[in-house]
């Protein structure tokens, strides 16, 4: 379960946000839209725990996420939070299965290049792990993100944006696939985006102002 | 996992790679060249020194007296007479004295004439065969035996002189009675025989059976029977070598005195003015290396501020992404002191072959002065660090969020 409870934070005097709380079970999917600086991405970033709130809380399961700090925040995240942003940043000198089984290592200490493949392949691009992130396509560098952010099982994954760059078929075809991992991961899953498309077909929505 | 990571980032770049390691390696190899160069030649020259005082002989230039008397690698300054070397080779002060007579060659390695004394005091030791005993027998040092595949028993012709296509003294056949074993002193490339036979072979047994010019025969058997070209002595007493030069050089007018000691660090100091050039210079392509170093890894760092955020939302703390930065640096250093390490022994290698080819000095073993490259492996890793550490340092600080956000 993922609740958070006034969450504030300020740019500058005249750059802050209020942003409403909000909640997300396990295994679920929050819709976060809005218009183009209306903070949707400081809260995914806060919700990430890349920035800290100026004020109230923010909890995951049974963890203050902006009470951690430091090196025991980033362990945390990697463990237990997936960010999947708009771009896929994947580290270009080594190769796609080389990058997941650097998100593993990060999160957990520990490689496993069975787990990576199982994953490749239930998202269609088992053939794709030896390659650089540059040779592959606008789909499967997306699926290879996805896979990325699932690799070490998270309670909460965040999308920045996922599929306003694809096109209507790949854009439903990645929806899709993120909402069912999650529900299979029991993860809580969030969406930012200002995509229509998906507003459409979420109940879970809400719109930032 | 880290260091794996920096391996990769590095030589994803091959060519900026290969350029940084070319001019590290190019910094260490010629400090690493110069000093096995330069401890192997001390090494060489001072211990032919040990236990020589003083060298008499023909007036000329003390250094060359040296260079020919004790190293074997320049024309000798001339020749004394016996009788007024004897004087003094007796003299109560002298500990020792080798009396060494110069003449003949043999594929371009010296021959000598002296007594057994030349032998001991080099400390050289038999390996095989017997000390020569007769006239036209010899005893060959270890470098000869090899480099000329000589066996005892073995009988050539000498050629006059120290040049290589001299004129063959054909009559007469010198054979190897005994094989040293190597000592690493100018002995192990000298022909030693007695004086005599030098003598001998510009006197009347080589004159009559094969110089053809009478004249310039006569010439040899009277002079050279009793001359000889230089003494090595050991004094006895410091006092002696207060004393000693300053009667020599009163009463023998036409001998000159040099210690080999002083004419070495002469020689030395000269060829040490040129070495701490090249050295400055290395010293200077070391420091280019660092900066160009840290340009294609400040370079990068911009390139790949996303990839270093995205490593620290997976879960990396910033000391990781820190570590990575300076593993970066340090893999240049290792990979640079490694090929500069192979560079300064091909080089020591490649100067090793043109100092036999031109002096017949083999430089036998590596000096390898484990202690040096300590400390150069340590200079390299230090570089490699001072390179990445501002990058690092920049890595370190990111602001995730930041970088990351597109609004």
């Amino acid at each position: 379960m993922l609740s958070t409870h006034q969450l504030k934070f300020q740019y500058t005097p005249e750059v802050k946000f209020d942003f409403p709380d909000i909640q997300c079970a396990l295994g679920d999917t929050l819709v976060i839209s809005g218009e183009s600086g209306s903070g949707k991405t400081t809260l995914l970033h806060i919700l990430g725990g890349l920035i800290k709130p100026n004020q109230g809380s923010l909890r995951l399961n049974n963890t203050d996420i902006h009470l951690l700090e430091g090196a025991q925040l980033d362990k945390y995240r990697g463990k237990n939070i997936s960010i999947i942003f708009q771009k896929m940043h994947f580290i270009s000198s080594i190769s796609v299965m080389e990058n997941i089984l650097l998100a593993q290592w990060l999160g957990t200490g520990l490689k496993d290049a069975n787990a990576v493949n199982e994953l490749l392949a239930k998202l269609n691009i088992a053939d794709q792990g030896k390659k650089h992130i540059n040779q592959l396509s606008q789909g499967q560098q997306q699926r290879a993100a996805i896979a990325r952010a699932l690799i070490n099982r998270p309670s909460l994954i965040l999308a920045d944006e996922p599929t306003s760059s694809l096109d209507n078929k790949n854009a439903m075809i990645v929806e899709e696939l993120l909402k069912e991992s999650a529900k299979s991961l029991n993860a809580a899953l969030v969406i930012v985006t200002h995509d229509m498309r998906m507003k459409k077909h979420s109940q879970n929505l809400i719109e930032l102002v | 996992m880290i260091i794996w990571l920096a391996f990769k980032n590095v030589f994803y770049k091959p060519l900026t790679a290969a350029l940084n390691i070319i001019i590290f390696s190019t910094g260490i190899g010629i400090i690493t060249m110069l000093s096995l160069v330069q401890q192997q030649f001390e090494n060489k020259f001072e211990k032919s020194i040990e236990g020589i005082d003083m060298v008499m002989g023909a007036s000329g230039s003390p250094l060359q007296l040296i260079l020919s008397a004790v190293y074997h690698i320049d024309a000798p300054t001339g020749n004394i007479p016996l009788e007024e070397a004897e004087k003094w080779m007796h003299h109560p002060y002298i500990a020792s004295a080798v009396p060494l007579a110069y003449g003949d060659s043999y594929m371009s390695f010296p021959m000598l004439g002296s007594d057994s004394s030349y032998i001991i005091h080099f400390g050289a030791e038999l390996l095989s065969g017997k000390l020569n005993e007769k006239n036209y027998e010899v005893v060959i040092g270890s470098d000869v035996a090899d480099k000329l595949k000589l066996k005892l028993g073995d009988q050539f012709h000498s050629t006059h002189g120290q040049e290589e296509g001299g004129e063959e003294h054909e009559g007469i056949k010198w054979v190897v009675t005994g094989i040293l074993k190597p000592t690493g002193k100018a002995i192990d490339r000298i022909i030693v025989s007695n004086i005599e036979s030098v003598w001998g072979i510009h006197g009347e047994n080589g004159c009559t059976h094969d110089h053809e010019e009478g004249e310039e025969c006569h010439h040899h058997e009277q002079e050279a029977s009793k001359e000889i070209t230089a003494v090595l002595l050991k004094y006895r007493n410091p006092m002696a070598a207060m004393q000693l030069p300053r009667l020599i050089k009163e009463q023998s007018k036409n001998l000159q005195l040099a210690q080999p000691a002083i004419e070495v660090n002469r020689l030395f100091s000269l060829l040490g003015i040129g070495m701490d050039a090249i050295r400055y210079l290395a010293y200077f392509i070391m420091a280019l290396s660092a900066i160009s170093i840290f340009i294609s890894i400040y370079n990068t760092l911009k390139e790949r501020m996303f990839e270093l955020a995205m490593m620290r939302t997976l879960g990396a703390s910033k000391f990781k992404v820190l570590s990575l930065i300076l593993s970066e640096g340090l893999i240049y250093s290792v990979f640079g002191y490694l090929a500069g390490l192979f560079l300064g022994i091909l080089g020591y290698q490649m100067v090793a072959m043109l100092a036999e080819n031109e002096f017949q000095m083999s430089f036998s073993q590596l000096p390898f002065d484990i202690n040096q490259q300590i400390l150069l492996l340590a200079v390299s890793l230090l570089i490699g660090f001072l390179a990445a550490i501002f990058p690092a340092i920049k890595s370190y600080f990111i602001q995730i969020s930041t970088t990351l956000a597109h609004e």
